[in-house]
């Protein structure tokens, strides 16, 4: 889980999550899994304005 | 004879006519020919601004516009009813001109204005506070809890569910434009990842396992999703952790997973009790198991209607996510 850095670790501490509540349990390793896709595809989008955003400061 | 009226006529032969006729063939040709090319140079746009083609002949073009020139921002200033800041901010890394668009931005601002200035996004004064507050997160390596609590309030965290989840439904590139907007005003260096969780609550939606339980679902009301994974020389929020993926569920434990991080929370004033009585298992947590990996099973499942997933603490060495 990384909210924040990749460097700092996310406990979760006494997290309670309902079956419903979850989106998608992978397999370690598997890179392959749509809703990894999903993710993965929305991810650079947002990340990438965020960081044009910074360069058009003035 | 001389003065007879078919005189003239007598003295132009059958052979004149014909060359007279060729010329008149030839010139119209050669005018068709020419406004033949006119027509295309114009329609091609090469050199047809020199030429003076008739009006109706020309292709519309989009007329000119003036660069609209928009305070960002304005459009929730009056949502909120707050007023107007000034266009000028002194913020941590000196004054800045905000809240001014580019001119070939204006386009794309006026869309998010419309799609969702109504929708509660943070206005001027609020990113101002962003901005007092970015530095000192920074240097301090701390999390923008504040930030994130006046981003849950708004219900920006919801922004990417759908409407029938209760979030604002933004697509990808509405939302992907609006993240621009904050980090021009300096917003701190944890915001770019933070919003991605944002993003990916509509891929959550989509898998269809998320189903919206009455009132919306939880990142929809400024819940947080969480996505639990562990890399190469980053297992630690797995093998540190206290809660466990048993089934297709989390449970939480009464101590972390490996043994070194013995937290004991489970108890009648933890926030995993809190987080039970509330379900529909109040006694599940203070009956879990020693031992720290298992748990009780009247914990598991069935509790929809508590959508809140993870909320960090103010922790700048160890975040740990409560529920």
């Amino acid at each position: 889980m990384r909210p924040s850095q990749s460097h700092y670790e996310t406990l979760l501490d006494a997290v309670f999550v309902p079956d419903d509540r979850i989106g998608a349990v992978v397999d370690a390793g598997a890179q392959d899994h749509p809703f990894l896709g999903a993710m993965d595809v929305r991810a650079p989008p947002l990340m990438a304005n965020v960081y044009t955003g910074i360069a058009e400061r003035r | 004879m001389a003065g007879s009226p078919g005189a003239g006529l007598e003295r132009c032969g059958s052979g004149e006519r014909y060359t007279l006729v060729a010329v008149l063939v030839v010139v119209l040709a050669v005018l068709v020919v020419l406004v033949v090319v006119v027509r295309v140079m114009v329609a091609s746009g090469s050199g047809g601004a020199a030429i003076a083609a008739p009006a109706r002949c020309l292709p519309r073009s989009p007329r000119p516009r003036a660069p609209t020139v928009r305070r960002q921002g304005a459009a929730s200033d009056r949502e909120h009813g707050s007023a107007p800041s000034s266009s000028t901010r002194a913020g941590p890394a000196g004054p800045r001109t905000v809240g001014r668009s580019r001119p070939q931005e204006a386009p794309m601002t006026a869309t998010l204005h419309r799609s969702t200035a109504r929708r509660g996004l943070p206005d001027d004064a609020t990113l101002s506070e962003f901005r007092t507050r970015a530095a000192g997160y920074d240097d301090r390596n701390e999390y923008f809890h504040d930030d994130l609590a006046v981003l849950r309030s708004i219900g920006y965290l919801g922004a990417a569910v759908p409407e029938s989840f209760g979030g604002w439904g933004l697509s990808l590139g509405e939302l992907a434009a609006n993240q621009r907007r904050p980090a021009r005003f300096a917003i701190t260096r944890r915001w770019p990842c933070a919003c991605t969780t944002t993003g990916w609550a509509s891929p959550s939606s989509w898998s269809g396992r998320a189903t919206p339980p009455a009132g919306g679902s939880g990142q929809g009301r400024g819940g947080y999703l969480a996505a639990g994974h562990a890399e190469v020389g980053n297992d630690a929020p797995v093998v540190m952790s206290t809660a466990a993926v048993r089934g297709a569920g989390w449970l939480p434990l009464q101590r972390s997973q490996a043994g070194s991080v013995p937290t004991g929370r489970c108890g009648p004033t933890s926030a995993c009790t809190r987080r039970c009585v509330r379900s529909t298992a109040p006694r599940s947590c203070t009956a879990s198991s020693s031992g720290g990996r298992r748990a009780s099973p009247s914990c598991h499942g069935g509790h929809a209607g508590h959508a809140t997933v993870a909320e960090p603490l103010r922790d700048p060495a160890r975040r740990r996510v409560r529920a």
